[in-house]
């Protein structure tokens, strides 16, 4: 009856669980030990040991992390990364939030539909969404050039939308904003009227209510919505890519430049691999925040 | 006061559906634009669409796309379905931290470490690779869509099976498995449609030879312009949207559990 | 032999003792249920004996079989469940069929079966409906018509009327009575409503904490609790702490808290000097406004204190001269209607010697 049960459970959980060892694991553990190594003879990366007459060597070394902290361009552009990223939180926080909590509010044969029509754009294609802002942002299009038009009134020298910091700020907003929505929603949908209700009776005006009861309940919310779009916004490359130009450079930029341009694999492991560490310890800290903020207020 | 602050809510609600449509709408519209340089609007035409049609290289990279897409959606659902059965049957350690963390890390880190992992075990960057890394990220999000599937399924239902005489497995033929199957579905098209749709670990698992509809986009964006891209993605929109609408009818809440 | 034999059956999840070490014997064709308020362990009991939950100690047995290594498929028990769990996607006929088809008994007879199955629960014409198509009460009875088509030996039933509003009830417990009947089933009953495991049981098992109380007959649980617990739990009792001064018999003189000295009944013997609770059913108690005290009769003077018409009796609170307040159930039966009684009456309270129980603790 056990074995049964054992075996079933192999045959069940078995294939995916290789599967992902093979493809998720494997891969990651190698680019672990490939940070240690040094780039090949015509890039890429060079073995990692190899045998002679004396038995097995191990060809490994610290340059990689050494030049990683030595430089400081590197350090810059981890912090320029995890500055936009919280600015494209904050961003996405402030745009969804009204809209979470008018769904959330609706009535309820509204919701569902109210919701597809957020997902939708999310599950069209993430180049062609970019690539929009493209179109907008362009200096040919009417938004750059109002804006240059009001600079030059103003006797302001014209800046270009496209290609820059704000490009890809829009840029990475606009891709993440329904990551932040549907963690809010789920959380607001959840609160009892009846809470407000009680408030207002007891006096509270409505800039109070969703001061003192309305944002602190949905705190959950916010850092589940905020964790799904700060760790992709760190890691964005092809948002900075296409829509940054060279000052919009994010760090991920840096990494696709180490292995298809550069072809120093090891050293991009290793900024990787950094950035591996970033995004699991704030997912750590997200969850730590969470904890709290979930146990005290649902106490 | 109330009015004012909920009107004050809509109006903001539908400046935020704006944002999102706006763009898109404009891709569509110039689709349709005669004009080369997509700022003018100077007539409509189906132009754009028939250069597509004739463009080989777009042609080729639409039926890779579409070959990964089917290969990639078909296995990760037999191997997502089985996944999200064990995640809600037993008590795994390892598996659930499996199934999370592709979605959880950002795409650039699995895209580069499948790439050095390729490259290692001397397997030869094309179709194929690109096929095995799809399947990688489609198996997690169709086990977290059967298990949420799973997990709204009254338990009951089961013990009621097996009270009257069903066996484990019968149980699950005859009960379980019906009952999950528009999950299941809806899971393998919004795979199909995630694979059809991504960039950036296609991007470094591609190698020279094979061509998605995406890479080729990104390609004409980073090179010329032309408007033939708002044509493709035209087309790319409408065919995600029409199976994402197929699929919000199978199974509602896998949608957002996507998301 | 009794069909179901449950010997020291223990269950535990964690620290907390869901069943603790529960031995009972229950008799073919008896509608036998278990009672007690939630948690008290017979929604696990029933788990134990259809095999959903493993049993940590002790040992199960139908009709002289071990049904330890029996999964729940093939044990010769059905369950009704309380949400019914009729399966969503399968209509009326094919959820009735179902044990039938896990049998592979041929098409053609399931048909017939599922048939005859539907006139017994007066369900004719809805073979081909589906489950959320159906009323509450209709979705009861396919699940019934589910358990019993291919006639098992014991058929559990886990609280199936507590979704029903109050009517429905009681006229599901008319047919539940008549169905056991009929069928000659052994019915392994769950509620936690005293009143209902009273009129449809021969016998009930009162638990609590896991453990159980006391079993016996309807009457004879509401009439001689054996402790304060089940006087409490079954039906409504004045409670009032007492020691035993002498013995006589079956009559007992106790020393009552804030009453006297009370003659009461007993079961079991005592000693004098054992403390314990005296058991008064309301109903027993008789209220005049003049009584002379006879003999074989406890007879006080107290004031009427309060009072709950409930339009076919009143319930008075009475505050005795001791200060005790004992609550007496009268019926109106006054051919103009009302209460005989008002707040603020003086009058005096009397009961048989042999109404009152003498209970341990």
């Amino acid at each position: 009856m056990r074995n049964r049960e054992r075996l079933t459970r192999w045959l069940i959980a078995g294939p995916p669980w290789l599967y992902l060892l093979l493809l998720f694991v494997a891969p990651t553990l190698i680019m672990v030990a490939a940070s240690f190594g040094w780039p090949g003879v015509e890039g890429g990366l060079a073995p990692l040991w190899y045998r002679d007459a004396q038995g097995l060597h191990f060809d490994l070394t610290l340059d990689n992390y050494i030049n990683l902290a030595a430089t400081s361009l590197y350090g810059w552009l981890f912090l320029k990364s995890l500055v936009y990223a919280v600015v494209v939180t904050l961003c996405c926080l402030i745009l969804a939030y009204p809209l979470a909590l008018t769904i959330a509010r609706s009535p309820k044969r509204w919701r569902d539909a109210l919701l597809l029509l957020v997902i939708l754009p999310f599950w069209s294609n993430f180049l062609v969404r970019i690539y929009a802002w493209m179109i907008i942002l362009g200096p040919q299009a009417g938004l750059s050039r109002l804006v240059n038009g009001a600079l030059g009134w103003l006797h302001m020298a014209p800046v270009a939308l496209l290609f820059s910091p704000f490009a890809v700020l829009i840029g990475l907003v606009y891709v993440h904003l329904p990551f932040m929505i549907l963690p809010l929603y789920a959380n607001l949908e959840k609160h009892d009227p009846a809470l407000l209700d009680a408030a207002r009776d007891l006096g509270a005006r409505p800039w109070q209510c969703f001061w003192q009861i309305t944002f602190p309940l949905s705190r959950p919310g916010v850092i589940a919505g905020a964790i799904l779009v700060f760790i992709p916004a760190l890691g964005a490359f092809a948002v900075p890519d296409i829509l940054g130009g060279t000052r919009g450079i994010m760090i991920g930029n840096v990494i696709k430049m180490q292995f298809l341009e550069a072809r120093d694999w090891p050293f991009g492991s290793a900024l990787s691999i950094v950035m591996t560490l970033l995004v699991l310890a704030l997912t750590a800290a997200a969850a730590w925040a969470a904890r709290r903020a979930g146990g005290r207020i649902y106490a | 006061m109330l009015k004012n602050s909920s009107t004050l809510r809509w109006l903001s609600a539908l400046a935020v559906y704006a944002f999102l449509y706006l763009p898109l709408l404009m891709v569509i519209l110039y689709s349709f634009n005669a004009s080369r340089l997509g700022t003018q609007w100077t007539g409509f035409t189906l132009h754009w669409y028939r250069v597509l049609l004739q463009d080989d290289e777009m042609l080729r990279a639409a039926y890779h796309s579409l070959l990964i897409a089917t290969v990639a959606s078909a296995v990760s659902t037999v191997l997502g379905t089985l996944a999200g059965l064990a995640l809600y049957r037993y008590k795994l350690r390892l598996l659930p931290f499996l199934i999370v963390a592709p979605l959880a890390i950002p795409e650039l880190l699995s895209g580069v470490s499948l790439l050095i992992f390729f490259v290692l075990i001397n397997f030869t960057l094309g179709l194929a690779s690109i096929m095995l890394a799809h399947i990688a990220f489609c198996i997690s999000f169709v086990a977290i869509v059967v298990r949420s599937r799973l997990a709204g399924m009254d338990p009951a239902l089961v013990e009621a099976a097996r009270d009257l005489g069903a066996t484990p497995w019968q149980s699950f033929r005859y009960i379980t498995l019906p009952l999950i199957a528009p999950g299941i579905l809806a899971g393998g098209l919004l795979a199909f449609t995630l694979s059809i749709d991504d960039f950036v670990i296609t991007f470094f698992t591609a190698g020279v030879g094979a061509s998605t509809l995406p890479l080729r986009i990104y390609t004409m964006i980073k090179i010329s312009v032309t408007p033939e891209v708002n044509a493709v993605s035209t087309i790319l929109v409408l065919l995600t949207l029409v199976i994402v609408a197929i699929a919000s009818r199978l199974a509602p809440s896998a949608l957002r559990s996507g998301a | 032999m009794p069909v179901l034999d449950i010997r020291n059956a223990s269950r535990w999840f964690g620290d907390l003792s869901a069943v603790h070490d529960v031995s009972l014997q229950i008799e073919a064709g008896e509608f036998f249920t278990l009672l007690g308020p939630s948690g008290c362990g017979k929604t696990t009991l029933l788990r134990l004996i259809a095999g959903f939950e493993p049993l940590d100690q002790g040992q199960i047995f139908l009709g002289g079989r071990d049904m330890s290594s029996f999964p729940p498929e093939a044990r010769p028990i059905h369950t009704v469940f309380q949400s019914y769990a009729l399966f969503p996607h399968m209509s009326v006929a094919e959820n009735i069929g179902f044990p039938l088809r896990m049998r592979s008994v041929s098409r053609a007879e399931i048909q017939a079966r599922v048939r005859e199955a539907l006139d017994d629960v007066q369900l004719p014409q809805m073979a081909g409906r589906y489950p959320d198509e159906l009323s509450g009460g209709q979705r009861q009875r396919v699940a019934i018509a589910r358990a019993l088509i291919d006639q098992p030996e014991i058929l559990l039933l886990d609280e199936p009327l507590a979704a029903l509003d109050l009517k429905l009830r009681e006229q599901m417990r008319m047919e539940l009575i008549k169905l056991q009947q009929e069928v000659g089933i052994t019915f392994v009953y769950v509620t936690h409503d005293q009143s209902e495991a009273l009129a449809l049981s021969h016998r009930i098992a009162v638990m609590n904490e896991g453990k159980v109380i006391q079993v016996d007959v309807p009457d004879r649980i509401y009439e001689f609790p054996i402790n304060r617990f089940v006087a409490d739990f079954i039906g409504t009792c004045n409670l009032i702490d007492a020691v035993v001064a002498a013995v006589d018999g079956p009559i007992v003189q106790l020393l009552a808290d804030g009453l006297g000295t009370v003659r009461a009944h007993i079961e079991q013997a005592v000693q004098p000097g054992q403390a314990g609770v005296l058991a008064l059913r309301p109903e027993k108690l008789r209220i005049d406004h003049d009584h002379a005290p006879a003999p074989g009769e406890n007879c006080f003077a107290g004031v009427i204190r309060h009072q709950l018409y409930l339009g076919d009796v009143t319930r008075y609170m009475v505050q005795l001269e001791g200060g005790v307040t004992l609550e007496a159930l009268l019926p109106n039966a006054a051919a103009g209607g009302g209460s005989s009684f008002e707040i603020g009456d003086q009058v005096q309270l009397a009961w048989h010697d042999r109404a009152g129980r003498f209970l341990n603790a």
